[in-house]
């Protein structure tokens, strides 16, 4: 089973569509957040599986990875100095009520 | 055998934890059950035999950004006192749209035909380090200075306004 490409990609297909549920359900930025890296971790494994079972060069899939850690970092950071901004403005965080852009 | 009984563990548990990192109310409990599952996706990573990567996703994701989560969980107002109630109409929208997506990636990969290839190779560090800084040489120094801008506009952002700004 885990010699299968098939079953890494079907655990990387449940990651994301947790993620795309918790991005359509949560109403508190935070936890849309924490969906967006449940989405960008089954990419990872995504990549890492194709790296493994199907293409030759057994680095490119790595790097990749590397490319998707530092943009999911910066990602967070600026996420999360928005939500700092926002609740600073509005004393909450939930995307419903952030609905005016007056700075 | 054993790397099976190991794959499925690892599996269930990395599943499980992300479920309750979008199910539960409380946003701690999620930051938590998130750091779970990002360990879990590390453990998964060893399993495709990409022991560099692994580190770093325990460093970068449960270490840095885990943390700032957390952080911006204490700062931002606490949630006992404003619970927003989901409709149900909502959450079920939400379940359908999550099982759609679901449902359409598992046709696209059980239809289609793979040419698995060799699983040798070289995952060497070393490999791994010439590649960052010969093919991709460009995005890597792509990726630093969006780091960079990054945490000069996050700066500039949570800075405090002057008060006759």
């Amino acid at each position: 089973m885990s010699d299968h490409l098939t079953s890494y990609l079907i655990l990387s297909g449940l990651l994301a569509s947790i993620g795309v549920y918790g991005f359509l359900e949560r109403r508190n930025l935070i936890g849309i957040l924490i969906s967006i890296e449940l989405i960008l971790n089954a990419a990872s494994i995504n990549f890492l599986a194709f790296n493994k079972f199907l293409f030759p060069d057994k680095g490119m899939g790595q790097a990749a990875v590397i490319f998707i850690i530092g943009l999911a970092a910066v990602e967070a950071t600026l996420a999360l100095s928005i939500i700092l901004v926002l609740y600073r403005g509005m004393t909450s965080i939930n995307i419903e009520q952030a609905n005016n852009l007056k700075g | 055998m054993a790397k099976d009984i190991i794959f499925i563990g690892i599996s269930i548990l990395t599943v499980a934890s992300a479920i309750m990192a979008v199910g539960f109310k409380r946003t701690v409990h999620n930051a938590f059950s998130l750091m779970l599952c990002l360990a879990g996706v590390a453990g998964i990573f060893i399993l495709l035999s990409s022991e560099f990567v692994a580190v770093m996703e325990i460093i970068v994701y449960v270490g840095a950004i885990a943390i700032a989560i957390i952080f911006a969980i204490m700062f931002s107002p606490p949630h006992f006192m404003i619970q927003p109630r989901r409709s149900l109409l909502k959450v079920l929208r939400s379940i359908a749209i999550g099982l759609f997506f679901f449902s359409a990636i598992y046709k696209v990969i059980t239809s289609t035909r793979w040419a698995i290839s060799s699983q040798e190779g070289d995952y060497s560090i070393k490999h791994l380090g010439e590649i960052l800084l010969g093919v991709y040489a460009l995005p890597f120094e792509v990726i630093g200075i969006a780091l960079f801008i990054a945490i000069l506009g996050a700066l500039l952002m949570a800075k405090k306004r002057d008060a006759n700004e």
